[in-house]
């Protein structure tokens, strides 16, 4: 125990030097593997964008992409498959009005889909495993029901829907089982208001997995604190699931104090405990997590990347200012901050540089080009 | 020819009186309570009024028939389809200018819902002529999508409107009517009640991150997509050629929103409330995106698609002023805002 407690702090002593050195040493554009490409979101002046980033020095670090009519949040590489290769998906920012695939290599729009009668969408997507499902969190503008819908991933074209087990769904997943874990934000919004939210004093926000197979609602958690929306989820290879909120108290000292990020365990949902003094700032833009290196949740308000290991002990953090999206794949990983900044490990090379002239949304994904 | 009448009226003369408003030297420092109560009284009262006048005037039109049928019962005269369309032609016009900014009561009762579903759905609409519902009890069954003025829209402009079409319609301009009464009355129930400083800055604060998102609804619902789907048919009021007067009407009631109306000067809208309280840099700034949008709106006509990017920019600009700098000024948080993540 003693010997775990003085690997832990050597462990979290050393995240925090490797942050130091890091933001202290490194050249504003690193060396870095030219195989890897960040798909993302941006908006640049007032055109929002989807498409390519290829992190590295001038000239070649202008994203390519393709104009949106809004933002788009979660950008996603379409499942490999014949004919697939190279395209993605942009879902359009809640109260969301489209779906478009597209060709990320050649920045060139595939398909738009526009949604159905009284649907919007929330701004993430998922694909099943075998790439032949899309499913997109929704939410019913009548009623304001949350929803997962089921759609042609080629197409995008619906095939089926049901509910969410909540209101205000967010990010998903589709868990190695086939089952699907829904982050329902429990914020009722509504496409005439926008994204006020309209039910924040009685707001219910959980975690749900669902049967994809009948859409049946197999189990749901809650954290105790009722002013923390679930928004987006994170998932380690030994199955340690990891849930990032947003805080929406109405007292300004427990918002900014509120933990953002719970676990799942046998026992239910727990935010896990922050150092003493640490303020996250009630808001927590995306949430991955790395091999070897634990979960990280990027707050945004607050500046920071905010380290926790799969059973929640607290690793570090590491100032990233306007930190958003985290995008992993193996061991290379890239966090956005403001103005067109990313920083992370690319190619075994710790990475900072900057896409000039834009502001990254708050989702990406690695690829190998 | 009307509804380019209506929506086009005064538009140099009003221009050129709110320039001068603006050469003042002094402003007033406006408080959220004399904001709140002068948007009541001198905006959104006034044009919910005009909608209820106008719809009931549709309402009482149609209950006469509408049908050219000679065999229609009851028979009607032939001018009475012309009749009904000019007066949906002018409640439509009453409903954008009232809706451009949905505040209040329009979001309290979720009014778009019951007046203006769009875009049309010919299917849901045919299929609800078909059940002939009786009355306003019987309308309850029927969804939003075959309802309010667009799907009056869709049936008046069928090249001859037969009896039950007809009838269908007479009770949704009865149902719009009815609504516009509930709005109306309860616009002069907000006027009644007593404003302060703490009732009034979140009430002020919403209503303009509800300004941003009606621009956001005119840049990209009512013109960018419908432009962007390049089918003629997506344009709105396409039906009833009432597509600009329709854009123009909804910028005519942002406009007063934004710069109060041109004959009082009681309310000067938010460029007034900003001037007061000294961001005169950002109320300019305001006023000209304003003026542009103004002039682009005006000159917008699907049929020249170098109109509609300029609108659909001009409009961009206003928004990006008003959620950039004015609402950031006022610390206001904007529902509509691009500027946050999710």
């Amino acid at each position: 125990m003693v010997i775990d407690m003085l690997d832990q702090q050597r462990r979290t002593w050393l995240l925090g030097s490797a942050v130091a050195l890091l933001a202290s040493q490194l050249p504003a554009h690193a060396a870095v593997s030219t195989h890897t490409a960040l798909l993302t979101a941006w908006v640049a002046g007032d055109q929002a964008m989807a498409g390519l980033w290829q992190p590295g020095p001038p000239p070649g670090n202008a994203p390519r992409g393709v104009p949106l009519p809004n933002r788009a949040h979660e950008v996603l590489a379409l499942p490999g498959a014949a004919g697939r290769a190279g395209q993605a998906l942009a879902v359009a920012r809640r109260p969301g009005e489209f779906l478009l695939r597209f060709d990320a290599r050649r920045a060139q729009a595939l398909q738009w889909h526009e949604m159905e009668l009284d649907r919007f969408l929330c701004g993430h997507a998922a694909f099943s495993a075998d790439g032949q499902t899309l499913y997109t969190p929704e939410f019913d503008a009548e009623s304001g029901a949350g929803l997962i819908v089921e759609r042609d991933p080629i197409s995008l074209r619906k095939r089926r829907e049901y509910g969410s087990g909540g209101i205000g769904p967010h990010a998903m997943m589709v868990e190695p089982e086939g089952t699907l874990l829904v982050a329902n934000g429990g914020l009722l919004i509504l496409p005439e208001t926008g994204r006020r939210k309209l039910n924040r004093e009685h707001m219910a926000s959980n975690l749900t997995r669902l049967d994809a197979k009948t859409g049946r609602v197999l189990d749901t958690w809650r954290v105790d604190d009722p002013f923390l929306s679930l928004r987006h989820i994170a998932r380690a290879p030994d199955g340690s699931i990891a849930v990032a909120s947003q805080a929406e108290h109405s007292d300004d000292a427990a918002r900014r104090a509120a933990p953002l990020v719970s676990l799942l365990d046998d026992q239910g949902l727990h935010p896990v405990t922050l150092p003493p003094g640490l303020l996250l700032e009630g808001y927590a833009g995306d949430i991955a997590h790395l091999s070897g290196r634990g979960f990280v949740a990027s707050a945004t308000r607050a500046g920071v990347l905010a380290w926790w290991s799969e059973d929640g002990r607290w690793l570090g953090q590491q100032s990233l200012a306007k930190a958003s999206a985290i995008a992993v794949r193996g061991p290379q990983w890239l966090a956005s901050g403001d103005a067109g900044s990313v920083y992370g490990v690319i190619g075994g090379t710790p990475l900072q540089s900057r896409a000039s002239g834009l502001r990254w949304d708050n989702h990406g994904e690695l690829l190998a080009t | 020819m009307v509804a380019c009448a209506a929506a086009l009226a005064g538009t140099p003369g009003w221009a050129q009186s709110r320039r001068q408003r603006k050469q003042r030297a002094a402003w007033p420092y406006v408080y959220p309570s004399d904001f709140v109560r002068n948007a009541l009284q001198l905006h959104f009262v006034p044009a919910a009024q005009a909608f209820a006048n106008t719809s009931a005037a549709l309402r009482d039109q149609l209950a006469q028939g509408c049908a050219a049928s000679p065999t229609a019962s009851p028979a009607t005269s032939p001018a009475a389809l012309p009749a009904a369309r000019e007066r949906w032609l002018a409640a439509l016009l009453d409903w954008e200018r009232l809706a451009a900014v949905a505040v209040g009561p329009l979001i309290e009762r979720r009014s778009a819902r019951t007046v203006d579903f769009w875009p049309t759905r010919p299917a849901m609409v045919n299929a609800a002529v078909a059940a002939a519902p009786a009355d306003l009890v019987a309308l309850e069954r029927i969804g939003a999508p075959a309802k309010g003025l667009p799907a009056i829209e869709y049936l008046l402009w069928q090249a001859q409107p037969d009896a039950v079409q007809c009838s269908y319609a007479a009770l949704l301009a009865q149902e719009c009517a009815a609504e516009a009464q509930t709005i109306l009355a309860a616009f002069q129930a907000l006027t009644q009640r007593e404003w302060t400083t703490d009732t009034a800055l979140p009430v002020l604060q919403d209503w303009i991150g509800q300004a941003v998102g009606g621009l956001e609804q005119l840049r990209w619902k009512k013109i960018g997509k419908p432009a962007r789907g390049g089918r003629k048919t997506d344009w709105p009021r396409f039906a009833s050629g009432a597509t600009r007067a329709s854009w123009q009407a909804t910028w005519d009631g942002l406009e007063n929103f934004l710069r109060g109306p041109e004959t009082d000067e009681t309310y000067s809208g938010v460029t007034g409330l900003l001037r007061g309280r000294g961001d005169l840099a950002i109320a300019d700034a305001l006023d000209a995106a304003a003026e542009r949008a103004h002039a682009s709106v005006l000159a917008a006509d699907p049929a020249k698609p170098a109109t509609i990017a300029t609108a659909q920019k001009a409009v961009a600009q206003t928004k990006s002023v008003l959620e950039d700098k004015a609402a950031a000024a006022m610390q206001i948080m904007v529902g509509f805002s691009d500027a946050d993540g999710d």
